[in-house]
């Protein structure tokens, strides 16, 4: 509601100067399809760059960059904001081997020391990760790293290696902007991939087609682009390709690699692993196949023929480089158009990220990595080589709910044992239960609940595990972590207070303006507004007064920010 | 669940005729149609579907050896099992011999198998081969919902209980893929809920959907917006998951169930069949059945 009212306020402000700011831009990019005209510039549109091209923006945000044209936040998102933050230290020591042991005992002590140091690593890489998507300088790189992540997937599960994992995300962070040409090379010598997809096993005279099909398949062409005997050819130009023990290094191997002629997608020659990223490369279907990715992941929807036609031919015409291509589209005014902003559903890690940002908190990083696993985007863990599904996959009648229950642990108003206790379901009446005899409470009630206990405790063994298990005790690491080191630094009563917020109307217009990615419907909002007048009534505060009692208020506005965040609006972005 | 019986003779058969499939030759590899008809469902009173994918890549011909197929043993000089290497199921094919359990179920007349599953022309991509069964059409997902979702429509029509299919697990399987009866899905019914006091809680259903929104349709449909979507999925959630923990809490049982991940799931399979909440398809997934280059060590 309130942002709507914002939007022609601050449109007609700043309209001159954002066309006075497009000039040269647009004159610079004559050479590429025209722009039929710079998007408006106005909060509506802001927010939707925001919360695509980076993890969402807090209203001052927004409004800043309303003033100051698109032009200059689409150049701060691709070059940066401000100077780079300190790179992750990884120490790349190698593994312990059995060789160098004083005896067998020192050999498996030393190595069980390595790898607890390992799943330490990851913990504390996944942590730094997430701190960049929270408050890096570079929301636009995190964003393109999350989505090389699930495009170029391997898994921490299968690879068995920490340092790679954390190597090939750096990759990722290096060029998430650059040229996919480089990119996508990397990615085949790269020695998480060569583990994830086989290439180890990949030898001259004994071919793994793995890494060649999941290369034709998902990382350039898609299904129908390729045939079965292009797969085999192009399993034998990247024979060769190997890593060394510990998967820290990746190395070529002349002897393992064959060198005799290959036929691949109509081409003849002695083809290696680079030679075959050009034929890739020079396929129609390959930026048609890339550009389909970008705008879905950045739209959320599916483009038209012409759109995706569009969009192929602007990749193909910059050479695979990414940071033209992503400009082009966040100036283009069709990104901004009703079917699309506000439309997107947010990944799990977006979602808590976006949360974080928007209530201004700090959060232990680890806590919103445990908590997108149990949301279902383990980092470092994708389901499968095609990575997370994505847009409607993620919602499920219980995945909704318990984003709504991550939301109120960031905010200290559940805990996880809130989630699993069970009394509201003793005091509802119960139709099946009239006939049968009253159990003698002093003897049945102990029993019972033991029972009950023990299976809860059985279950919460067993959760992690349905579907697959988890790398390293991450459930019981969330319950210790919100039940025992967690507490939220926030104070939301004097935040809001300050801003001159007094009435039911203002705080829930202003709190839902400060949390929610897209606007509030008026459903929502009445069901806020009836929620804020009950807390109130049962406190005998009258409508205008609950900020001036603080210490009551700040345990309503969070309970109020919870359901927010629990809101389908919050879901969106 | 009612499990029919098949003496050994017809298990094969059996199967077929109970899903409408055709009936496969004793050395079947050949193209066999697969047409599923919703008699399938079980629509009478008190009989539910429970399905269990194991999932993964998995090598059918070292799982159902045709020993004695000479092709089969010329192809597979290294991989192939002899007669000896396998549990025999007749003078032709045998079970691997780590299927000991499934072996009994079998001389029981209590398991069917279907050989030789696939489609034309595959172009042996795991996604489309899996989209393709999930959705029994060569097409994939261009063919529309999944084959459980289809014979859903066909079996329980207007019936709108978001608790008639019900998945327990990570990920729910494309073949439960339904617009008009999509399912519920859980990995924990104690945590199937969303926590807060009563009157947030009472707010919650009123702003996201259980109050005055349509249950029963919760996959996006064209042109829909994502937030009539999302208040269709969150009715569904509200209501579905106050009555599973129900089912699950009140449900008590002498079986020991074992303390794995599908063990609990089909406990919680057991607790939904028992209970009142008109669940009639239930899923399980069980994944690890991947066959990569370990298939076979070598000989100690």
């Amino acid at each position: 509601m309130q942002r709507k009212s914002r939007v022609p306020r601050l449109c007609s402000a700043t309209a001159a100067l954002a066309i006075a700011m497009l000039a040269p831009a647009r004159a610079q990019q004559a050479a590429n399809a025209a722009l039929p005209a710079p998007p408006a510039w106005n909060s509506r549109n802001v927010e939707h760059l925001f919360n695509r091209a980076g993890f969402g923006a807090r209203p001052a945000e927004i409004t800043s960059a309303v003033r100051e044209g698109p032009e200059k936040l689409v150049g701060e998102l691709l070059a940066g904001f401000g100077e780079p933050g300190e790179p992750f230290f990884l120490d790349t020591s190698p593994r312990p081997s059995r060789r160098d042991a004083t005896s067998e005992e020192a050999y498996k002590k030393a190595i069980d020391e390595y790898r607890r140091e390992e799943r330490r690593v990851l913990f504390g890489y996944s942590g730094w990760w997430i701190d960049q998507m929270v408050a890096g300088r570079d929301p636009l790189r995190e964003k393109m790293v999350l989505f090389w992540h699930g495009y170029f997937t391997s898994s921490a599960r299968d690879v068995k290696s920490t340092v790679a994992m954390v190597q090939q995300n750096q990759l990722f962070h290096r060029l998430a902007l650059g040229n996919f040409r480089e990119l996508i090379g990397s990615v085949i010598r790269d020695p998480a991939m060569i583990e994830y997809l086989d290439n180890n096993q990949n030898r001259r005279g004994n071919p793994n087609e793995n890494l060649a099909r999941e290369l034709m398949e998902l990382f350039s062409l898609g299904a129908g682009n390729y045939t079965e005997e292009d797969i085999k050819e192009a399993a034998r130009a990247l024979t060769g390709w190997r890593t060394n023990d510990d998967k820290s290094e990746s190395a070529y191997v002349p002897r393992q690699h064959d060198s005799g002629t290959k036929t691949i997608l109509g081409r003849t020659g002695r083809f290696d692993a680079k030679d075959l990223v050009d034929i890739l490369l020079d396929q129609p279907a390959c930026p048609r196949w890339l550009a389909g990715k970008l705008l879905v992941y950045f739209e959320g929807a599916e483009p038209s023929e012409a759109r995706l036609a569009e969009y192929a031919a602007l990749l193909k015409a910059q050479n695979y480089e990414i940071a033209p291509f992503l400009r082009h589209l966040f100036l283009d005014p069709r990104f901004y158009r009703d079917e699309i902003v506000g439309e997107r559903i947010s990944g799990p890690v977006e979602y808590l990220v976006g949360c974080t940002r928007r209530l201004g908190l700090d959060v232990p990083p680890q806590l919103l990595w445990l908590g997108a696993g149990q949301l279902g985007q383990r980092l470092f863990d994708p389901p499968n080589v095609k990575g997370w599904e994505g847009g409607e996959a993620w919602i499920t009648t219980s995945s909704l709910l318990a984003r709504g229950n991550m939301a109120g642990m960031l905010l200290g108003v559940v805990h996880m044992e809130d989630v699993l206790k069970d009394d509201d379901l003793a005091t509802e009446s119960d139709p099946t239960m009239i006939d049968s005899p009253a159990p003698d409470p002093a003897l049945e009630g102990a029993k019972e609940r033991r029972a009950k206990d023990e299976q809860r405790e059985k279950r919460l063994k067993a959760e992690a595990k349905l579907g697959k298990p988890e790398i390293g005790g991450e459930l019981s690491a969330l319950k210790r972590l919100t039940g025992e080191f967690y507490y939220p630094r926030m104070n939301l009563s004097a935040r809001l207070a300050r801003l001159d917020v007094a009435t039911d109307a203002q705080i829930v217009d202003r709190l839902a303006d400060e949390l929610l990615p897209v606007a509030l419907s008026s459903e929502s909002r009445a069901a806020l507004l009836e929620f804020l007048a009950g807390e109130r009534k049962t406190l005998s505060i009258a409508d205008g007064k609950l900020l001036e009692s603080r210490s009551k208020a700040e345990e309503v506005l969070r309970r109020l920010a919870h359901l927010i965040l629990s809101l389908p609006e919050a879901q969106l972005g | 669940m009612h499990s029919q019986r098949f003496d050994r003779r017809h298990a094969l058969a059996g199967f077929s005729a109970f899903a409408g499939l055709a009936l496969l030759s004793s050395r079947a590899n050949g193209a066999v149609k697969l047409s599923a008809s919703p008699a399938l469902l079980p629509t009478g009173a008190g009989r539910s579907l429970v399905l269990v994918q194991l999932s993964g890549g998995n090598d059918g011909l070292d799982t159902v050896v045709p020993y004695a197929d000479d092709v089969y043993q010329r192809a597979r000089p290294t991989l192939g099992r002899k007669k000896a290497e396998t549990l025999p199921l007749d003078d032709y094919r045998g079970l691997h011999p780590a299927l000991v359990r499934l072996r009994k179920h079998f001389d029981a007349g209590t398991l069917a198998i279907v050989e030789g599953a696939g489609y034309p022309d595959p172009i042996r991509s795991h996604f489309e081969s899996m989209d393709v069964w999930h959705t029994a059409d060569h097409r994939g997902r261009d063919a529309g919902e999944g084959w459980i979702g289809k014979l859903c429509d066909a079996a329980f029509k207007d019936d709108r209980n978001p608790n008639l299919v019900v998945h327990i697990g990570a990920n729910v399987p494309y073949s439960l893929s339904s617009s008009s009866h999509p399912p519920a899905s859980f990995i924990n019914p104690q945590a199937y809920r969303w926590a807060g006091s009563a009157a947030a809680t009472e707010a919650y259903e009123k702003a996201g959907g259980m109050d005055g929104h349509e249950e029963g349709k919760p996959k996006k449909l064209a042109g829909e917006k994502s937030i009539d979507y999302l208040r269709r999925v969150l009715a569904d959630g509200q209501s579905s998951s106050a009555e599973v923990r129900h089912a699950v809490a009140r449900y008590t049982t002498s079986v020991a169930y074992p303390n794995d991940a599908l063990a609990q799931a089909l406990h919680d399979v057991a607790a939904l069949i028992d209970s009142d909440t008109g669940t009639r398809v239930l899923s399980v997934e069980l994944g690890g059945f991947d066959t990569h280059t370990d298939e076979r060590p070598p000989a100690i």
